[in-house]
């Protein structure tokens, strides 16, 4: 009876490696269980690889220009009157397309096949390739719009709109079959210019084929024949992909370190101070054994978040398209799961690093501190390995942590060389069994002793009850997950958009439904989970009329002031980066927007407004000026809260056009700050989402009805900017609205506001 | 009667930046089989470090202590496997529930399942938180999560208890509780040390008592034998003493 430990002792031995996978999952349902390991699990990859991605694409649309993948079934678009009927002139184009394509196709037949040479010296490698031919589209490839005779005049307006880029207007003699009259109309701008260059060069071609072949049939040839063009392409080219090739490899391992760093620090230290790790050293396990147990677990939640982030990267570049821009030919399942064994490996050895640091440190605070100089140091090699012209060999092969990022560059790149690789792989193995062993040493020695007592109990209120507005906390967390689902979104959009093309009705549903997930679905889910009243949560109680009416002045009033704010952006990204470079950013988006105006005034107007007015206006209010902004006026100042969610409103806006749309952040910022003031003024949403609503409407169709509206004399054009004076009344309209919602008091018949309007609320 | 824990000489220094501490300046005592030991004294006594080193915790820097006859320098996993130990620091894991905790440790000391379970239901039944089992510690109160450290520590039935401060932070009823219980375990014949503050209790509840002061024993023995040595009545105004210097270490050797 006073001696069980005899008896229990006899199963000592029956174990080793059963009883240290035991104390593991012990150690791993703690952590797992743990909000804090989880948020850097889930959350960090879905929040870092679309803002990289962001990065990514802007990084390559500056240095690729018009070098980007695009989905254009057409290479132009081009509208043609002419005398003769649609039927006749289109058959002529088509003789004309044949004949340069058949012409082209013998030429190719007798150039003997150059195959592409690369050349390799010390400082420059290079390839050289035949110049790709950029007037080689047959005419037939691009979208030909059909303008009758008596319509002809139109045909300006038509091009100055932005709906086509050049216009062809051909007068044929019917008997001779001559283009007795062939003029182009080109608008200022390089799309434009080189579609119309591409028209000249076309018919100049058939012109010379003509010529070159009625003087061959007389035995005579041209003196001068035409230019074979070669073009060198320097490696740098292929470099862009290989950026990407390691900078992807150290956003895996940053995001492996991320969520390795908790658990680590969480397993000693934080057991140190929650006064755990004494009684488990009271009982009769080896040191070594639970510091084993502790590594598996801090591995398995490392190699999990690469997992995760694995996986999160692979959707980010398939989305965004990324993969084709990989030297090696884009992403397969073989290199995924290779970086995966990597990422392992690379786990394996800080995860050995981390506990060797965590050991030393009595609390959570000074392992942290400790870890931080530790992580930006393992940067420097991180950083250095970005380096293209740095190979594994040698030195680099046995450096912590460069030699795998290196390693899986080249995985990515598909060029590995083996034995450096294996050098690698060992050194790291080696280094990872060093710092173990030395945290052995370290872990659970007489420290212990002085270990400070400092409670982790706030970290653990779980918050059961209901409540009147969503915890900041959720209601950051619920941002952090909008963020790569808007991210999603808009890539399916993207992906989505050439093949609903022909139904755009289709794909304005979509665009709908993506936002009612994204910004009402999901916020609702969150209050759901959190247990908060719906009617508070997000502001949808009744409020004073007045507000009502200042929404509805304003909502009808702001547009102007927008559009002349994003002439005002263009301009300033003129003077910052020159104007050429503001020419061509704005070329682009004319172009993007161009084709969408076009395919959009075949969707329903009723559509319209529910898909870019309603919809956008509600779920957008709900989340922003309802859940956001009620949860960080509930913790912060109100004029702060105002401002963060009006900059946060800005910063979706410019994601969820696309990549590109830096111009809209500064006035959909602004009216952010107006919806924001006017929600905290009026504790309801519903007068926001009338502005919103209103203000959406107007910008929309006003582009909508753009052709009918331009026949009146004083509308602007769509090419032409919206006259100072419209922003000026504008103003003063819109300052009257702004004048009642600062006068005006909430209506005292509805419910107590939840956010009281006190400007130090905390 | 055999002695269950023998301390011999044990002797420990810190070596702090500015000065040296001894912790525990050769300390000696035994504890028999169904006898309760209150090892007294204030704070920075040097108790909790004497507790370490019986069990093996922490390395003592000459002399040594023995439970069963093995010692914990020796073979500190066989001492371990013979003591249950409850300090007012130990913490419990807060995202596993009591019966994941408890299972854990039944684990840890090598019982069977079948063995683990039985204790597991025992012990609650026996300290009355059977409700809160399959509850995460997290949400535990303090006199919760000390009967939870106290089932930790019994669910591989030891032979010694110690016991480091049991009822530091919690309130009448729970350390009420903690001390009956310590009664119940004198009942069962095992050898508790006992370190605590609450001098009316331990006055109640222990056989003998050892009292620290700056590292070491100044006198010990039972109630009786302080009473004759010290002249005073009760434990409180023999603290006072202590810390007054009015009792030296020569005053007396405990007895085995």
């Amino acid at each position: 009876m006073n001696d069980v430990g005899e008896m229990t002792g006899g199963s000592k031995y029956s174990s080793g490696m059963a009883r240290i996978w035991r104390l593991a999952t012990k150690e791993l349902r703690e952590t797992l269980r743990d909000r804090r390991t989880i948020s850097t699990l889930i959350l960090m990859p879905l929040l870092v690889y679309p803002i990289l991605s962001l990065v990514f694409q802007n990084f390559l649309i500056s240095s690729l220009g018009k070098n980007l993948p695009r989905d254009r079934e057409f290479a132009y678009s081009f509208v043609f009157t002419t005398n003769v009927s649609e039927a006749e002139a289109r058959t002529l184009l088509m003789g004309i397309s044949q004949r340069i394509s058949s012409f082209d196709a013998e030429v190719e037949k007798a150039r003997a096949d150059e195959p592409e040479v690369w050349k390799t010296n010390e400082d420059l490698d290079y390839r050289i390739v035949p110049k790709p031919k950029k007037f080689d589209i047959p005419l037939g490839k691009n979208n030909w719009l059909y303008l009758a005779q008596n319509h002809r005049e139109n045909i300006v307006q038509i091009v100055a709109q932005g709906d086509v880029d050049a216009g062809v207007e051909l007068e044929i003699n019917r008997a001779t079959r001559r283009f007795e009259r062939f003029r182009i109309v080109e608008r200022d701008d390089s799309l434009s210019a080189e579609a119309g260059a591409y028209i000249r060069n076309r018919f100049e071609k058939f012109n010379r084929i003509f010529s070159e072949k009625s003087l061959a049939s007389h035995g005579i040839r041209t003196p001068i024949s035409e230019a074979d063009v070669s073009k060198i392409e320097l490696e740098n080219i292929a470099s862009t992909g290989g950026t990407i090739a390691s900078l992807i490899p150290l956003a895996l391992v940053l995001m492996t370190i991320t969520g390795a760093v908790y658990p680590a620090i969480d397993l000693t230290a934080g057991e140190r101070e929650r006064g755990t790790l004494e009684t488990l050293m009271a009982a009769p396990v080896p040191r070594m054994g639970i510091l084993f147990a502790k590594f598996i677990a801090v591995v398995t939640v490392a190699v999990l978040t690469a997992i995760l982030n694995l996986v999160g990267m692979t959707i980010v570049m398939w989305v965004f398209q990324l993969d084709k821009m990989l030297p090696g030919g884009g992403l397969t399942v073989g290199i995924i799961f290779k970086v995966f064994l990597l990422l392992v490996l690379f786990a394996a050895f800080f995860a050995a690093c981390l506990l060797m640091v965590t050991c030393f440190a009595r609390s959570f605070k000074e392992a942290q501190a400790y870890l931080v100089p530790i992580i930006l140091l393992s940067l420097g090699p991180g950083l250095l390995a970005m380096s293209p012209s740095i190979e594994l060999s040698g030195l680099t092969a046995v450096t912590p942590m460069m030699n795998l990022l290196v390693l899986a560059r080249d995985v990515m790149q598909g060029g590995v060389q083996l034995a450096p690789a294996v050098i690698a792989v060992v050194s790291t193995l080696v280094y990872a069994f060093v710092a173990l062993s030395i945290a052995a040493r370290m872990f659970g020695a007489d420290s212990i002793l002085y270990a400070q007592e400092a409670g982790l109990a706030s970290f653990l209120a779980r918050p059961r009850k209901s409540s009147a507005i969503v915890p900041i906390v959720s209601a950051l967390l619920c941002l952090a997950m909008l963020l790569p689902v808007n991210m999603v979104s808009i890539g399916v959009l993207g992906r989505m958009g050439p093949q609903l093309q022909d139904n755009f009705s289709m794909f304005c549903l979509l665009m709908g439904c993506f936002t009612v997930v994204s910004f009402f679905a999901i916020p609702a889910l969150v209050a759901w989970i959190n247990r908060v009243d719906f009617r508070s949560g997000f502001g949808l109680g009744g409020t004073s009329i007045a507000f009502f009416a200042a929404a509805i002045i304003l909502g009808v009033s702001l547009w102007p002031i927008v559009m002349l704010m994003v002439e005002g952006t263009y301009a300033l990204y003129g003077m910052i980066a020159g104007d050429a470079a503001s020419a061509i950013r704005r070329d682009m988006l004319v172009e993007l927007s161009g084709e969408q105006v076009e395919r959009f005034r075949l969707v329903p107007p009723l559509l319209i407004a529910i898909c870019f007015s309603i919809i956008p206006a509600f779920c957008e209010e709900w989340f922003f000026r309802g859940m956001l902004l009620r949860a960080f006026a509930k913790e912060w100042k109100a004029a702060h809260a105002i401002l963060a969610t009006s900059i946060l409103f800005g910063v979706f806006h410019i994601l969820s056009n696309s990549a590109i749309s830096l111009d809209r952040f500064l006035p959909t910022m602004l009216i952010g700050l107006l919806l924001g003031y006017l929600a905290w003024k009026s504790d309801s949403i519903w007068p926001g989402v009338t502005l919103h609503a209103l203000h959406n409407a107007m910008v929309v169709f006003l582009g909508y009805y753009q052709k009918s509206l331009s026949e009146f004399s004083w509308f602007p054009a769509e090419s032409e900017n919206v006259p100072w004076s419209w922003g000026v009344v504008a103003m003063v309209i819109a300052a009257v609205g702004i004048t009642i919602i600062v006068k005006a008091r909430r209506s005292d018949s509805g419910t107590a506001p939840a956010v009281q309007p006190v400007s130090g609320n905390l | 009667m055999s002695a269950v824990i023998n301390v011999h000489e044990l002797t420990r220094r810190f070596e702090l930046p500015d000065r040296v501490v001894v912790a525990a300046d050769q300390i000696s005592f035994q504890v028999n089989m169904g006898e309760v030991f209150g090892l007294l004294g204030p704070n920075g006594a040097g108790k909790t470090t004497c507790m370490r080193m019986i069990l093996g915790l922490l390395k003592a820097d000459s002399g040594f202590a023995e439970i069963h006859g093995c010692r914990s320098d020796v073979q500190p996993d066989e001492v371990k496997r013979r003591v249950g130990f409850v300090s007012s620091s130990a913490g419990v894991y807060q995202w596993l529930t009591a019966h994941e905790m408890l299972s854990f440790f039944g684990d840890v000391y090598g019982m069977s399942t079948a063995a683990c379970n039985a204790a597991i239901e025992r012990l609650s039944k026996l300290l009355g938180f059977e409700e809160l089992l399959y509850r995460r510690c997290a949400g535990f109160s303090t006199g919760e999560k000390q009967r939870l450290n106290l089932a930790r520590a019994m669910i591989h039935d030891p032979s010694v208890m110690i016991f480091d401060e049991p009822t530091l932070g919690l309130d009448v009823v729970g350390s009420q509780t903690i001390f009956r219980h310590i009664d119940f375990l004198r009942q069962q014949g095992k050898a508790v040390i006992l370190c605590t503050h609450r001098l009316e209790q331990a006055q109640r509840v222990c056989d003998r008592f050892g009292l620290l002061h700056q590292g070491k024993l100044v006198v010990g023995g039972t109630l009786t034998e302080l009473k004759q040595r010290t002249q005073r009545d009760d434990l409180v105004e023999m603290f006072v003493d202590i810390i007054d210097g009015k009792l030296s270490s020569t005053a007396g050797e405990v007895p085995a």
